[in-house]
C-alpha cells in the first residue's frame, strides 16, 4: 500500500530487515543527528538502503551542516539506482559544500553511472585533487576505471582497502563490480568482506550472488545458508536458494560456460 | 573567520543550518526508473563526447596549421564589408573596401537581372570576402591559408547573408529578361516581376501582371476558321475583373457602361467590337504583347483568348530596370 510506504511506527519492532524502526524505537540514547546517522550507517551495513536514505534525511532534517548525511543520501540514490536524482541532490550538496572530495566522488559515480563518462571523469579528477584521504574516492576511482575498461581498477579498491580497513570498502567495491557484470572479480573482493566481517548477512548474500553467477551453485548455496542463519527472514536469501535448488543441468548454461557467455 | 557566513578557505556555507533548505531528495517513481532502463542516456552521453572531441581535435589541427582565431570583436562585424579593418585600425583600407563594395553593388541592383549586374554583384562579393580575409591574415601564418579561408569565408558568406538575402529579395523582385520585340517592351528590357503581390488580395483593373497564356486550337466563331495559340507567358495589363460586363470599341475600354483610364499595353492590336460579360475568378486581359498572337486573328479568337483564369495569373510587373533610358515603374 503506497500510501503507508512513509508511515513510521514506533512500535514496529518485528526485526529482520523489513523492520528498519527495530533499533531507532528502543533504547535510551538521545535521538539527535549522531543517532540518526549510526542507524543510517547500520541499515546501510544491512543492505537496506531505503531506510539508510532516510535516516540520513532526519540527521539532516536536525543538522543541515553534517556533510555525512548529505553524501550518505547521494550515495544511497546511487545505490538504489537513481542516478539522475543522485546526479541533482550532489550538485545541490556541492553548492553548500564547494569542492568536498567525497562529494565530488559521489556525483562522479552518479554521473558515471548515469553514463555521463566524460563529466564524471571531469568530477573524479577534481575529487582526487582536493586535500586529504579517504576510502570512497578510491573505489569511485575504480569505479571509474571499470566503466573504462581501464586495469588499473584492482589497485584502486586495493588503495581503497588500504585506506580503510573497514568491510564494507571491499563489499562496496564487489558492488560496483556486481553493476559491471563481473562477478569473477566481485567474487574475491566480496570473499574478503565476509572474512572481515562474517557475521553480516548482507555480504553472504551478495557473495552467494557472485557465486551463482559464476555457476558455482554448491558455494552460493552454502553462501545462502549462512545468509539464513543470521537472517532467518531474508527472503531474497530464500527465493535465490529456492531457485537454485530447482535448477538442474541447463544446455544453456553449460555452452554459455564453455564460450565464456 | 568568527562571523563568516562562508569558509575562507573552500567557499563552503558555514551557516547550513540556517538556510531554509529541503533535506529531502527527490525520489524516481518506479514507472521512471523502468522507462530509463529503456532510454538510451549513455549512447547520448557518448554521442556527446564524441562529438566534443572531434571539435577539439579539429581545433588543434587548425591551431597547428598555423591558424588562429580572429581579433577579437571582428568576427561579427565581418558582416559589413570594410568594418572589420576599421576596427583594427586600417581605416584607409577599410574604407576603401567599403566603398568600392557599395558602388559595385549600386551597379548590381542598377542592372539587375543582366550580365553585367551579375558580374558586379560577383565582384561585390569578392570585395565583402577580401575584407573578411584582409582581417584573418593578420593573425595567421600557415601556408596556403589564404586559400582556405578564403574558401570557407566566401562559403560562410553565401551561406549566412547573400543566399538568405538573395531569396528574401526574389520573393517580391524576380528579374524578367525580354528576349523578343513586343511593344511597348524591347529585347533585352528587364522587368520586376512581384510573384506575391497577389497572394493576399486579387489583382486590381489596371495592374500590369505576367500571366500563363495556355496552349488553345480550336475554331472561332465554331465553324469558323482554324487557329493554334502556343503556351507561353505574356505581360498586359488586367482590364476587368470578375461580374464586369466589357466593352472594347473605338481603342477605349468601357466597364459596366462607363469609359475606363486603363488601356492594354498595345491598345493598336485588338480589333474593334470585343464584349464580354467576365464569369467569377476570371479577369479580362487582351494579350497585345503576346508573339503568339497572330495579327489576323478574329474579334472572336481575341474573345476567347482574353479571359484569363484567376490562378494563371503569375504576379504583378511593376519595374523595368534596363534600359537606363526607360528606367522606371511601368504605367
Amino acid at each position: 500500500m503506497p500510501r503507508f510506504d512513509r508511515l513510521e511506527l514506533e512500535s514496529s519492532s518485528a526485526g529482520g530487515p523489513g523492520a528498519p524502526e527495530a533499533a531507532a524505537g528502543t533504547g535510551a540514547e538521545p535521538r539527535d543527528e549522531q543517532f540518526w546517522l549510526r542507524q543510517a550507517d547500520a541499515d546501510r551495513r544491512r543492505g537496506l538502503y531505503e531506510n539508510a536514505l532516510r535516516y540520513y534525511s532526519r540527521a539532516l532534517e536536525q543538522d543541515k551542516s553534517l556533510v555525512a548525511g548529505w553524501l550518505g543520501q547521494v550515495q544511497m540514490l546511487v545505490l538504489l539506482g537513481e542516478y539522475p536524482e543522485a546526479d541533482l541532490w550532489g550538485k545541490k550538496a556541492l553548492e553548500l559544500f564547494k569542492n568536498h572530495a567525497d562529494l565530488l566522488a559521489a556525483r562522479a559515480q552518479a554521473l558515471c553511472r548515469k553514463g555521463d563518462r566524460s563529466g564524471a571523469r571531469e568530477a573524479g579528477d577534481l575529487s582526487m585533487a582536493q586535500p586529504g584521504q579517504s576510502a570512497y574516492r578510491w573505489v569511485v576511482r575504480g569505479e571509474l576505471m571499470v566503466a573504462a575498461r581501464q586495469d588499473m581498477d584492482r589497485y584502486c579498491f586495493d588503495k581503497a582497502m588500504q585506506t580503510d580497513s573497514d568491510w564494507l570498502v571491499p563489499y562496496e567495491a564487489a558492488g560496483v563490480y556486481t553493476h559491471y557484470r563481473q562477478p569473477s572479480k566481485a567474487v574475491v573482493y566480496v570473499r574478503k568482506a565476509a572474512g572481515l566481517c562474517p557475521d553480516n548477512d548482507a555480504v553472504w548474500f551478495r557473495q552467494a550472488a557472485c557465486e551463482a553467477e559464476l555457476g558455482f551453485d554448491a558455494a552460493a548455496r552454502k553462501c545462502l545458508h549462512r545468509c539464513l542463519e543470521l537472517s532467518p527472514n531474508h527472503t531474497d536469501a530464500q527465493q535465490m536458494l529456492a531457485r537454485l535448488e530447482r535448477r538442474g543441468w541447463s544446455l544453456g548454461r553449460t555452452l554459455g560456460r564453455l564460450f565464456g557467455r | 573567520m568568527p562571523g563568516a557566513a562562508v569558509c575562507g578557505r573552500c567557499g563552503s556555507t558555514l551557516r547550513a543550518n540556517a538556510l531554509a533548505i529541503d533535506v529531502h531528495p527527490p525520489r524516481a517513481s518506479a514507472s521512471a526508473k523502468r522507462f530509463r532502463r529503456w532510454l538510451p542516456g549513455p549512447l547520448a552521453y557518448r554521442l556527446r563526447d564524441e562529438v566534443r572531441e572531434a571539435g577539439r581535435q579539429s581545433r588543434r589541427a587548425v591551431t597547428d596549421w598555423g591558424f588562429s582565431a580572429p581579433p577579437s570583436g571582428t568576427v561579427p562585424r565581418m558582416i559589413v564589408p570594410g568594418w572589420p579593418l576599421m576596427f583594427v585600425g586600417a581605416r584607409e583600407r577599410g574604407r576603401l573596401l567599403l566603398g568600392a563594395y557599395l558602388v559595385l553593388l549600386a551597379l548590381a541592383l542598377a542592372f539587375y537581372g543582366t550580365v553585367f549586374g551579375s558580374v558586379c554583384l560577383g565582384l561585390a562579393f569578392g570585395a565583402h570576402v577580401s575584407s573578411c580575409l584582409s582581417v584573418m591574415r593578420l593573425s595567421w601564418t600557415a601556408r596556403g591559408a589564404v586559400a582556405v579561408s578564403a574558401i570557407v569565408c566566401g562559403l560562410l558568406l553565401f551561406a549566412l547573408v547573400y543566399l538568405p538575402a538573395g531569396w528574401v529579395v526574389s520573393r517580391w523582385a524576380t528579374p524578367l529578361t525580354l528576349d523578343y520585340a513586343a511593344a511597348p517592351f524591347a529585347p533585352g528590357d528587364v522587368l520586376l516581376l512581384n510573384p506575391r503581390a497577389y497572394v493576399s488580395s486579387p489583382p486590381q483593373p489596371g495592374d500590369v501582371v505576367m500571366y500563363r497564356q495556355a496552349f488553345r486550337q480550336g475554331r472561332a466563331p465554331a465553324n469558323g476558321p482554324a487557329y493554334v495559340i502556343a503556351e507561353g507567358s505574356v505581360i498586359d495589363r488586367v482590364l476587368a475583373g470578375p461580374g464586369d460586363t466589357v466593352r472594347w470599341e473605338k481603342g477605349g475600354v468601357w466597364i459596366n457602361g462607363q469609359e475606363s483610364p486603363h488601356l492594354p499595353l498595345n491598345p493598336r492590336r485588338p480589333p474593334d467590337g470585343l464584349k464580354w460579360t467576365v464569369p467569377a475568378y476570371t479577369y479580362i486581359i487582351l494579350p497585345t504583347t503576346s508573339v503568339a498572337i497572330n495579327p489576323n486573328i478574329t474579334a472572336d479568337m481575341w474573345q476567347q483568348v482574353s479571359l484569363i483564369p484567376e490562378w494563371e495569373i503569375r504576379g504583378r510587373v511593376y519595374f523595368r530596370t534596363q534600359p537606363l533610358t526607360r528606367w522606371g515603374p511601368i504605367r
